[in-house]
């Protein structure tokens, strides 16, 4: 038996699902693309903490402004994690960082705000895993894929 | 049945590329990372019970910074499992491509 050729009309539709097939993959990710906005305010909330975190031997008072203004970024970064969509990962790491019952920022934190100062032995120690936590942030972030670049008007 | 069987080889060359490039290389990567965490906690363990065996801490900021420590080993398994999906995201596009561009390659 002689086999059929496609017609034009075939071929064509056969592109078609094909490329419709790619359209349709690209959009099924299981994670969020990687946000700019999202890994500059990680960044930018770690140098914050760091420095913030060498001043925890001085009364907690003199600096309670920059305390606030910290958790204030920090929450801006975990709002915006929450906010995007698949992304609860990240969400969940931003979590663990900033609650303060947690043993990271948030709970370094709130034990200056109880104690009044906090010793430089202790502030070196946990400055060192804080600055990790932001870095498993930073890492899951630059890992994600990026968004595929716009196409020039 | 000729352009059929070229047009598997090609997909076929073009997905085990993308395995290795993709998947393998996150696995060891992976291991890589998991392997420098545990070294790490180690050494800053030793550390620490050091500080406290000499005074420098006190029995409860040991205990901060050990629980410190698992929070910190929570946020590495996310991001371990973050990066995994990226990697298979992506390695799910590559073979889409794969076919297209296969297709393209035997019949155009």
């Amino acid at each position: 038996m002689r086999r059929r050729r496609r017609t034009a009309v075939e071929k064509g539709g056969l592109w078609v699902a094909l490329a419709l097939a790619a359209w349709v993959a690209q959009g099924c990710s299981t994670i969020a693309l990687y946000s700019e906005a999202a890994y500059r305010q990680a960044t930018a909330a770690k140098a914050e903490a760091l420095i913030l975190m060498g001043k925890a031997n001085e009364p907690f008072d003199q600096h309670r402004a920059e305390v606030d203004a910290l958790r204030l970024d920090v929450e801006k970064a975990y709002e915006y994690a929450k906010g995007e969509p698949k992304n609860t990962l990240s969400t969940r790491q931003w979590e663990i960082l900033k609650d303060p019952k947690g043993n990271l920022l948030g709970g370094f934190l709130a034990r200056w705000q109880k104690e009044g100062t906090i010793s430089l032995t202790f502030i070196e120690d946990k400055r060192d895993q804080v600055s990790r936590a932001f870095d498993e942030i930073t890492g899951l972030e630059t890992g994600k894929n990026k968004p595929a670049a716009p196409k020039n008007p | 049945m000729a352009d059929f069987n070229a047009f598997v080889g090609e997909v076929r060359t073009q997905v085990s590329q993308l395995a290795q490039n993709t998947l393998s290389e996150f696995r060891t990567a992976a291991l890589a990372d998991a392997n420098a965490f545990l070294n790490q906690a180690q050494a800053d363990l030793k550390l620490w019970t050091t500080q406290l065996a000499q005074g420098l801490l006190k029995q409860d900021e040991f205990e901060d910074l050990v629980k410190g420590e698992k929070d910190l080993a929570e946020m590495n398994a996310l991001k371990t499992a973050g990066l995994a999906q990226a990697r298979l995201d992506a390695f799910v596009t590559g073979v889409i491509n794969a076919v297209i561009s296969a297709a393209f390659k035997t019949y155009l």
